[in-house]
């Protein structure tokens, strides 16, 4: 399987594009800029691409609501997992030190490992070196 | 008599394993929802805990946008493009 890689900068339309392409679990992705703006999204044919970028910060609104009943603060990462299906959330920073969120809607079964590495990735590259 | 208990003791074996299947598939069935820190630790949110339904609901509502879990997954679209000028322009090489 074909995994992102960080190699070159990308526009955030490009990357989660990419991270379409590559990532053969994920259905639908949105990437969320570090003032709460929808950068991008994408998805498979017939997905709603735009309700799931609407719905992303909202994600991790609610995460870090339960996140901080439960005692932890700053969650990074989001993962819930459903027989159906499953979705997935990264903060983080690219390489020139913008922070983004990133939130990947995934088939059943989508190993979280590889998905959270391919999410990764694909913020990293956003601010890398083209 | 021992012949009985032999047999006895099959239909119980068969009885707890067919529970024990049961039990898996339900497990298995189940959410599971996973909060990480900045340091990698996961902290499986319990179904009794707050804001477990809260997540769900959102996601649910994510896969449900997603369409259907069996769909042919691509070609992949981008329906609109919604780079402003502080996020594209300046990330556009």
């Amino acid at each position: 399987m074909t995994r992102v890689s960080a190699g070159s900068a990308l526009t955030p339309q490009a990357a989660v594009e990419r991270l379409g392409d590559q990532s053969a679990e994920v259905r639908a992705a949105a990437l969320i800029d570090e003032r709460g703006n929808q950068a991008a999204s994408a998805s498979a044919d017939g997905a709603d691409a735009e309700g799931i970028a609407e719905l992303a910060s909202e994600l991790f609104s609610v995460a870090d609501a339960a996140g901080s009943r439960a005692g932890l603060a700053g969650v990074e990462r989001v993962e819930i997992a459903r027989p159906e299906g499953g979705v997935f959330g990264v903060r983080g920073r690219d390489a020139a030190g913008r922070s983004w969120t990133l939130v990947a809607v995934t088939a059943g079964g989508a190993l979280s490992s590889l998905v959270f590495y391919d999410i990764q990735m694909t913020i990293r590259a956003l601010g890398a070196p083209a | 008599m021992t012949e009985r208990r032999a047999r006895s003791g099959r239909v119980v074996g068969i009885a707890e394993g067919v529970a024990a299947a049961v039990r898996r598939r339900q497990r298995d069935r189940e959410p599971r929802v996973f909060l990480f820190r900045a340091a990698g630790a996961a902290h499986l949110v319990a179904p009794s805990a707050p804001g477990y339904d809260e997540l769900l609901e959102v996601a649910d509502r994510m896969l449900d946008l997603a369409g259907e879990p069996g769909r042919e997954a691509r070609p992949w679209s981008s329906p609109e493009t919604r780079l402003g000028p502080e996020a594209g322009d300046e990330l556009a090489t």
